[in-house]
């Protein structure tokens, strides 16, 4: 009896269960999540090039909540980066989800204090990294494309890869110039600060 | 504190590069653990909020 019954409740999970999926509409998943990562990545890429630019034209270390904004982007970065080398998958949308929620809360109270600086955009794209993260995260749980292999890396996927490598050692470098192994000065907030701001 | 994080940081990224995922999560997440906390000791007192 007890057979009978659990035969029928299978049946009907696969009667309401969703039909299995048609492999366009995979592809398709597959397509848009990588361009959403190369899009953000290249996006981080350009804003963090940006604030090292107006650091050195200013000639000015960016404050220690700068650094971890920075910091917070470029880990949104490793979420993506590793989308891109092993495919992408819920856990990765989510490191990516997690760090752009961290980088937004450093960037917010910053962003109304300093809106003649870089800090508004980081904050915009910490909050579009964590939209669309969220975005593809649904869409990789509806069509999940992890199955496939990941794509080898192409010219693109190599020059944001040391594009981001690069600068990430150029803030390291930034650092330890800035703080070395002790505490980061906070006179640099100060210092940091926008003319007119 | 700060130097350790982009240490760790520029690390998970290199791992992540080679698609080593396990220890990219693990680097990931003690890196942003770090973060976290220096944003909570040092980063919001810095930045006059209260909570």
């Amino acid at each position: 009896m007890k057979k009978v019954k659990l035969h029928h409740r299978i049946n009907l999970l696969r009667q309401l269960a969703p039909p299995e999926e048609a492999p366009p509409r995979r592809a398709r998943a597959r397509q848009l999540s990588h361009a959403v990562t190369v899009l953000l990545l290249a996006g981080i890429a350009a804003l963090l090039a940006a604030a090292l630019a107006v650091q050195f034209a200013r000639r000015a270390p960016p404050c220690p909540q700068c650094l971890l904004e920075r910091a917070g982007l470029l880990l949104v970065g490793v979420g993506l980066l590793l989308n891109l080398r092993t495919g992408p998958r819920p856990v990765h949308y989510a490191l990516v989800l997690l760090a752009a929620a961290f980088s937004a809360c450093v960037a917010l109270p910053h962003a109304g204090a300093y809106a003649a600086s870089l800090d508004p955009w980081m904050l915009a794209t910490a909050l579009g990294a964590g939209v669309l993260a969220a975005t593809m995260l649904g869409f990789e749980l509806r069509y999940p494309t992890r199955a496939a292999a990941a794509r080898p890396a192409g010219t693109t996927t190599r020059a944001l890869f040391v594009l981001l490598a690069a600068l990430a050692v150029a803030n390291l470098a930034s650092v330890t110039v800035e703080c070395g192994l002790s505490r980061c000065p906070t006179g640099a907030v100060a210092r940091y600060r926008p003319p007119g701001a | 504190m700060m130097v350790l994080i982009f240490v760790l940081l520029l690390v998970s990224m290199l791992t992540a590069w080679l698609g080593r995922r396990r220890l990219t999560v693990s680097l990931f997440l003690i890196t942003l653990l770090m973060a976290a906390l220096w944003f909570w000791h040092q980063g919001i007192p810095a930045s006059g909020l209260r909570l």
